[in-house]
């Protein structure tokens, strides 16, 4: 009589084993998917804390900045409340002077005139703009900013050329909106200039980079713990699942399993689960930190957070599932190979 | 209590080291040919003991011994044991635990290689045989009854009954088709979609044997397949093994201490310490004895 090989099942012919086993097992299946869960939620609210904090709090610093720049503003020339302003545009906006653009026709100036010394200005988005020539732009200003970056501020500044920009009432103010480079002129008529923005000292950005490696090498550390706490887990409870399975696998293989069908098998049901646990655990770790923003931060700030970190927010959720689904086939690798190493013989104790 | 019969060609192997069934046959009385040549095989077969009927053997192990080592302590489970199975022969093995009876069963059953001696089983000998061939083996020659039936709890009747088949490669539509006409030969063709923890233990073990059948295996191993069911429900069960063994012309090993189905049996083994002690009919036996009361 020749003896071939046993005949190696499809993966389909598993997979249906498997299904069944965890439909029925439901209550331990849980119990083990539960450690996923936790694991991976844990994971994605570090990952999306990650995220939000540093869009919220990029938000929240250019807020401050803006609300800072408008009181300095007031602060030298009185309330912009019915005021008239003049803007120079130099060059391209940054985009906090875009906001600030902004800020202030919110905050209920009569009029804003502008004149676009760069000609790469797109008025279409502000409602209150006019177009004005360089000579009219400071006309019954209460102040004249100055926006936009610029190689050559003096070239690109009708000072001089005409005596003013900047024009009638006697104390016209000069103002830099942001941008740190432009050195502020010497002009006619103008009794003060002042820059609006911050600027940040040398030793205090490397102070907040120093903070910022800080934070990310104690993330780092704690997921690294926590998944392996995870891992330890799981492969606790598959463990015990192949112990209380000891008579069952003996009987597949009474009935001619194979020992890589039965090793497929477990690592396959491993897989499902952490594919399932890490589904529930990134959707709760998502939800659980924007919970949390929420709380901290309110809605406006996590909102526009969350609109500009969305994408890689998905993609760090699709990053969890797949390190779930890898954790637990890892953690199942040793109690699937002592399924596999089972001898068949263990069927026939009636005691086990 | 009649002595053992070493002597009865039924029971022990006359030339251990014969290969397999055919040279067996040749020299059954019967099979000689008139006008065949003198060979040493026909004189022998002509100054044999007659045999009623020529018995094609199943198994045939040859002075197996098996030993456990556990660090330096080395257990002798079996010390030399020779036998002979017949098809579709119905054999019984008594001994008690730790006799090597479960060693003996495993042995026949594929489930374990011998430390020393030659198991064949349907003539391939098992000790050549890797781990892929063993399983093998088991999916389709040898069909598994246990005392606690080990139904996959997670399955229905009719997937317990086609899970072998699935292992054998069988599609399956046809698997299925198989398993009902399987369930309804012993009688439960009415509870084929119900999980076997809604069944009576003498239905769950009916499913054992529709399970062990699946593959059409020449040999059912059964070990105390009576051990967990009251009287009527055992009685049964030696009923049906007892006309499987008659319809499908499989051979039945059966590990039991079970009067009922020792009086049933074509042939007894009686194995203590590692040996095999005595061999008998069941109509030469005297079952009113101590021996035989539980």
């Amino acid at each position: 009589m020749n003896i071939p090989n046993q005949t190696r099942l499809p993966l389909a012919v598993a997979l249906e084993i498997v299904m069944q086993g965890i439909r029925i097992r439901l209550g331990r299946s849980l119990v083990t998917v539960s450690g996923v869960v936790l694991g991976v939620a844990f994971l994605m609210s570090i990952l999306a804390g990650i995220l939000l904090k540093g869009a919220v709090s990029e938000e929240d610093a250019v807020r401050i900045e803006l609300e800072r720049m408008q009181n300095f503003l007031e602060a030298e020339s009185g309330a912009v409340d019915g005021k008239r302003l003049g803007v120079v545009i130099l060059g391209e906006l940054s985009n906090t002077e875009f906001r600030f653009l902004k800020t202030l026709e919110r905050s209920g100036v009569e009029r804003i005139r502008y004149f676009d010394a760069s000609g790469l200005f797109d008025p279409s988005e502000f409602e209150m703009l006019e177009s004005a020539q360089a000579g009219t732009v400071g006309e019954q200003a209460s102040a004249v900013l100055l926006m936009g970056a610029s190689a050559d501020v003096a070239a690109a500044l009708p000072v001089g050329t005409d005596s003013s920009i900047l024009l009638t009432g006697s104390r016209q103010k000069l103002f830099a909106a942001t941008n740190a480079d432009i050195s502020l002129p010497e002009a006619p008529g103008i009794t003060t200039t002042t820059r609006l923005s911050r600027e940040f000292k040398q030793s205090e950005i490397e102070a907040r980079e120093a903070q910022a490696r800080r934070d990310r090498f104690r993330d780092i550390w704690i997921i690294v713990i926590s998944l392996m706490v995870t891992v330890i887990g799981i492969a606790n409870a598959m463990l015990m699942s192949v112990t209380e399975r000891f008579r069952e696998i003996g009987t597949m293989k009474c009935l001619g399993a194979l020992s890589g069908f039965v090793r497929r098998m477990f690592l396959i049901e491993s897989a499902i689960m952490g594919f399932a646990g890490g589904i529930a655990g990134a959707l709760g770790g998502i939800l659980f930190s924007i919970l949390a923003y929420l709380f901290t931060y309110g809605p406006s700030l996590v909102l526009a957070g969350l609109a500009e970190s969305f994408l890689l927010l998905i993609g760090f959720g699709f990053l969890s599932v797949a390190i779930g689904v890898v954790l637990s086939m890892i953690a199942a690798l040793y109690p699937a190979n002592v399924a596999a190493k089972m001898i068949p013989a263990v069927a026939l104790r009636s005691n086990v | 209590m009649s002595n053992p019969q070493p002597e009865d060609p039924a029971t022990v192997s006359r030339d251990p080291q014969t290969a397999p069934a055919a040279a067996f046959e040749a020299i059954v009385p019967n099979r000689v040919e008139p006008g065949a040549p003198i060979t040493r095989a026909t004189i022998e077969a002509v100054l044999a003991p007659p045999v009623k009927e020529p018995r094609e053997r199943v198994i045939n192990a040859v002075d197996v011994k098996k030993v456990y080592r556990q660090g330096t302590q080395e257990t002798h489970a079996l010390r030399g044991a020779t036998l002979d199975i017949f098809k579709n022969e119905y054999l019984s093995i008594m001994g008690p635990s730790g006799s090597g009876k479960s060693t003996l069963f495993n042995m026949v059953g594929a489930l374990a290689k011998p430390s020393a001696g030659k198991v064949y089983i349907d003539q391939v000998n098992i000790a050549h045989l890797d781990q892929d061939e063993l399983a093998w083996l088991r999916c389709r020659k040898v069909g598994y009854i246990f005392q606690s039936y080990n139904l996959i709890q997670v399955m229905t009747c009719l997937e317990n009954v086609t899970l072998p088949m699935a292992f054998a490669g069988v599609e399956a539509d046809q698997a299925r088709e198989r398993g009902i006409k399987i369930l309804k030969q012993v009688g439960l063709g009415h509870r084929i979609l119900h999980k076997p923890a809604e069944l009576s233990g003498g239905q769950q073990q009916r499913v054992a044997i529709a399970r062990a059948l699946a593959n059409e295996p020449e040999i059912v191993l059964a070990d105390e397949p009576t051990a967990n069911l009251d009287q009527a429900t055992g009685q049964e069960m030696i009923d049906l093994l007892v006309r499987l063994k008659e319809e499908l012309g499989v051979t039945i090993i059966s590990a039991t201490h079970d009067l009922k189905m020792l009086q049933r049996s074509d042939r007894i083994l009686w194995i203590d310490d590692g040996r095999i002690t005595k061999a008998a009919r069941p109509e030469e036996i005297d079952f009113s004895t101590k021996e035989f009361d539980h």
